[in-house]
């Protein structure tokens, strides 16, 4: 037990308890911005995942993800049930804590990615369809990619490819799938005609904070030790969010004439999601610069493009789909050695090819996260149907799924 | 390079909320069920 380091086991616990407070956040994030008769079906999305896959990682999802590699393309199963992972570290992910440290850290990861997709379905999905389809989601698709981008072995890690935080695993796949999700279930009832106006932005902004907060520990621990690295992964991500909050606000106030207070809350969103893959790998000044192109780039994706056309209801294609891509592509460009020198230079310090293996990442891991989502909706449609009856749909799911009423009036 | 693009786009930010209308009026807001009269500039 000698190699453990005191520090930073515990930096990386207390960013395992802040990255598992984004999903609740998560839920009151999404929550606010549904209409009252569904906020209690939003939070329960987050609110669940937290649970299943809590203990789904423990049972197969950590092996699958790092465990001994199968071909690079996954981890085998000699890891399921924490066989084998016990409170040595394993040097192959960190050195200077127990491995199951490093495996609950994981787990909050792949806790809140499916969770992110939750938002494109929000107000339609039957709750069975959703279990069903998330345990096989966090088994199929993040899994393999988590091995492809993180694990020993994996491809896309042997390709060179830099993703600090989750820009591909967690932020990329979601947005992707979500999308998917929007298309396949379609749109909800009344959409086009009615107004479904966010019921709470309160509750929105609240979970924003949360958000903010609970993803230091997403991108300071994943340096995975209490040093100078998880310190120049926190001022980029707190810069990052800063900067895509100010900018969505501002092009909000260009748009639609006044500087909205969501606005701002999806831009700091957007600009955390941006910062995530780049986080341990550029500057501060590349911060700013990341957060201004994610609050734009976001924003300009659900404006123009997705709202309208495609019933995302909650922008998560366009948030972190986008900003997923945004971030990755950037941190080809402005990735430096002299931030992390176990990273790569990137095209503004005379590597260029480092954003090319950032884009073969990214189509990679969008290909397959969309290939596979579209066929397990598929299957899980066969069998159980995806969406909840117009009837249903029409009461409310905090009624119709699961007996409750959020607001006594 | 990186410090010149980071000081221009967050001055160009400023600049910009110098410039854009400050938001709706009041009289856009007035309901018919505020209890205060609106108080004009001929009133102050």
């Amino acid at each position: 037990m000698d190699a453990i380091n005191g520090a930073d086991t515990a930096w990386v616990l207390v960013s395992t308890a802040l990255v598992m407070l984004m999903t609740p956040a998560l839920g009151l994030f999404y929550g606010g911005m549904v209409r009252g008769k569904n906020v209690l079906s939003t939070i329960m999305h987050s609110f669940f995942i937290l649970a299943l896959i809590s203990v789904q990682w423990i049972l197969w999802g950590y092996s699958l993800a790092f465990g001994p590699d199968k071909g690079g393309v996954i981890g085998g199963l000699e890891w399921v049930g924490l066989n084998g992972v016990g409170l040595e570290p394993n040097p192959d992910y960190a050195a200077t804590i127990p491995a199951q440290a490093f495996m609950i850290f994981q787990m909050t990861f792949a806790v809140i990615t499916p969770a992110l997709i939750s938002g494109a379905f929000a107000e339609r999905k039957r709750f069975k369809s959703f279990v069903v389809f998330t345990l096989l989601w966090a088994t199929l698709v993040y899994a393999p990619v988590a091995h492809w981008v993180w694990g020993v072995g994996g491809w896309i890690r042997a390709l060179g490819a830099l993703d600090f935080a989750g820009g591909t695993v967690v932020h990329i796949i979601s947005g992707v799938s979500a999308l998917v999700c929007a298309l396949v279930l379609g749109k909800r009832v009344g959409y086009g005609t009615e107004p479904m106006q966010p019921h709470n932005v309160t509750m929105t902004v609240l979970g924003t904070a949360l958000l903010w907060f609970g993803w230091f520990g997403f991108n300071a621990g994943s340096a995975l030790s209490a040093g100078t690295l998880a310190v120049s992964a926190f001022v980029a991500t707190n810069t990052a969010a800063a900067m895509a909050a100010l900018t969505w606000m501002t092009a909000s106030w260009i748009r639609h004439k006044q500087p909205s207070v969501l606005g701002a809350a999806c831009g700091a969103v957007a600009g955390l999601v941006g910062i995530t893959p780049a986080a341990g790998y550029v500057t501060p000044m590349a911060a700013i610069v990341i957060g201004f192109l994610a609050g734009a780039g976001c924003f300009i994706a659900v404006e123009m493009f997705v709202r309208g056309r495609v019933d995302d209801a909650l922008d998560v294609f366009g948030v972190h789909g986008v900003g997923g891509v945004i971030g990755a592509l950037a941190t080809g460009i402005f990735a430096t050695k002299a931030i992390n020198p176990a990273g790569a230079d990137g095209l503004l310090y005379g590597n260029p090819g480092q954003l090319v293996t950032q884009a073969i990442a990214v189509v990679a891991v969008a290909f397959y996260a969309a290939a596979v989502t579209w066929i397990l909706l598929k299957l899980v449609d066969m069998v159980l149907g995806l969406r909840v009856s117009k009837e249903e749909e029409e009461r409310g799911l905090d009624v119709s799924q699961h007996g409750e009423v959020a607001y006594q009036s | 390079m990186e410090i010149a693009i980071a000081l221009v786009l967050f001055i160009g930010l400023l600049v910009l909320w110098l410039i854009l209308p400050g938001g709706v009026t009041l009289e856009s807001t007035q309901t018919a069920a505020d209890p205060l009269p609106l108080m004009t500039s001929q009133q102050a």
